[in-house]
């Protein structure tokens, strides 16, 4: 009996300190190798930057605690699995820069996380664990300057509240049926816009060209006013040196008495 | 709690189990081809549920359950069979119906990577099991003297599946078993909740596997296709 009240203030710490855990998932995930899909001819650089290889979400639910997510190596292995069934070749790079000259990488394709939510059981009042991703993949010319097209690409994915699993479990098999829905989407969709593509690659090189001409103008011209102002300058001094100003202004003369 | 009591409630607990909640089960049957063209290989069948984000769909567990129930080697497990055919079973892509599979079967790349994997018959499974009634209340005391539990809760199940027998390499439907189970689970509480739990699912399971079996092990015709 004398437990007792030892045993209520352990009860109420307990739920005290209920709302201040972590509950960190880590998405561990292996995606199938070989999926099914047309292969394009065209060979590709992919960009895995820091923050797509590192991603976490770090989310508060009050009366939940605290959620980290660490979605950034199951990302990638997704890439990487579904990329080669794609596209006849691919490197990858850490970050965006202009190809090397020994390259054969004809485009440079950069996926971005740009969203991920995730709801359990207690905020929806619904049976089911839930994620969305919303990527956007970046595809660039070879220079990493030019810009061709910007892919939306989403992924959800849910699984049902288990009476035997923990929530980490719940919400990593989320996590890994959204991946594959955003892999599926991007897998069937991407080939069937290569027209699209092709025009957007022709747009992006036509506006490359035309930067490049106008950039070219503008240095012509810039250094034709310095040609220009270099020679005013020298028969300047020319005329100086005669004592005969031969450009001086006309109001100058004309307000000479 | 009273050590004395835990017999009780042991026995309490066995008595539930023993007696579970009454299930009604109907299993319907629809023949559209006089026979299997030819006998079920080993891996040459894969059953699939109904896999879609937007509406219902068919438990994972329960695909699995008429799986397993379905004796001898012949069933290839639906997971191999997605990852096999990534992405074109997943939720977002999967076919709604056998209906949507001849599109999909176009597919050279799809058609071919079947034929790999052995696959002739696709057993397509479609249906869920719901909660249609539901009544009674039950209150649950916890304190540091202890615990218990009062009231009486019941509710009523119904599972409700169909599965379709498809041949890939005909692209012909060769019938359609329909299995549905509904009863009615009781869970009175006196200190200890005891549940009285109709299986309705594992009921609908059962009879749908053992149709499948009559189903696929009817003799093949001569006419082997």
């Amino acid at each position: 009996m004398a437990l007792r009240p030892a045993a209520l203030a352990c009860l109420c710490l307990s739920l005290l300190l209920g709302g201040c855990t972590t509950t960190a998932v880590t998405v561990e995930a292996t995606f199938p190798e070989r999926p099914v899909v047309q292969q394009l001819p065209l060979k590709v650089a992919v960009v895995y930057d820091e923050a797509f290889q590192r991603y976490t979400l770090s989310e508060s639910i009050p009366q939940r605690g605290n959620w980290e997510i660490d979605l950034g190596a199951a990302q990638v292995a997704l890439f990487r699995a579904m990329l080669p069934a794609l596209f006849s070749a691919v490197t990858e790079r850490d970050a965006l820069a202009p190809e090397p000259e020994d390259s054969t990488a004809e485009l440079l394709l950069r996926p971005q996380l740009q969203d991920m939510q995730f709801s359990i059981p207690y905020q929806t009042r619904s049976n089911f664990f839930e994620v969305w991703l919303k990527y956007e993949i970046e595809l660039f010319e070879r220079d990493g300057e030019t810009l061709v097209a910007r892919y939306p690409l989403t992924g959800y994915g849910r699984t049902r509240d288990g009476f035997l699993d923990s929530a980490q479990v719940a919400i990593e098999q989320a996590a890994i049926t959204a991946l594959r829905d955003a892999g599926a989407f991007f897998a069937i969709e991407f080939p069937r816009n290569q027209d699209a593509l092709a025009a957007a690659r022709v747009r992006a090189q036509q506006l490359r060209r035309e930067k490049a001409r106008a950039e070219a103008e503008a240095k012509a011209q810039m250094e034709a006013a310095e040609e220009t102002a270099t020679e005013a300058a020298a028969e300047v001094d020319g005329d100086e040196a005669e004592g005969t100003p031969a450009d001086a202004p006309q109001t100058s003369r004309e307000e000479a008495p | 709690m009273n050590t004395r009591r835990h017999p009780r409630v042991l026995s309490l607990w066995a008595l539930a189990l023993a007696l579970g909640g009454c299930v009604s089960a109907t299993i319907e049957e629809v023949r559209t081809a006089p026979a299997l063209l030819e006998a079920p290989q080993e891996g040459s069948i894969v059953i699939l549920g109904r896999r879609h984000n937007n509406g219902y769909e068919t438990e994972s567990n329960f695909v699995d359950c008429v799986g397993k129930s379905l004796r001898g080697s012949a069933v290839l497990p639906e997971e191999a069979f997605i990852d096999a055919l990534y992405p074109w079973f997943e939720p977002r892509t999967a076919p709604l119906g056998t209906a949507d599979l001849p599109t999909l079967l176009a597919n050279e790349a799809v058609a071919k990577r079947i034929d790999d994997l052995g696959v002739r018959y696709m057993i397509w499974v479609d249906g869920a099991t719901n909660t249609t009634d539901q009544a009674g209340s039950m209150t649950c005391t916890i304190s540091p003297g202890g615990g218990g539990c009062f009231g009486f809760v019941t509710w009523a199940r119904d599972a409700s599946y169909e599965a379709t027998v498809w041949d890939l390499k005909t692209q012909q439907t060769l019938g359609r078993i329909s299995s549905d189970a509904n009863g009615t689970s009781y869970m009175p509480a006196m200190v200890v909740p005891v549940p009285i739990i109709a299986r309705v699912q594992a009921q609908a399971c059962s009879g749908l596997a053992d149709q499948l079996e009559t189903f696929l092990s009817a003799p093949a015709t001569e006419n082997a296709g």
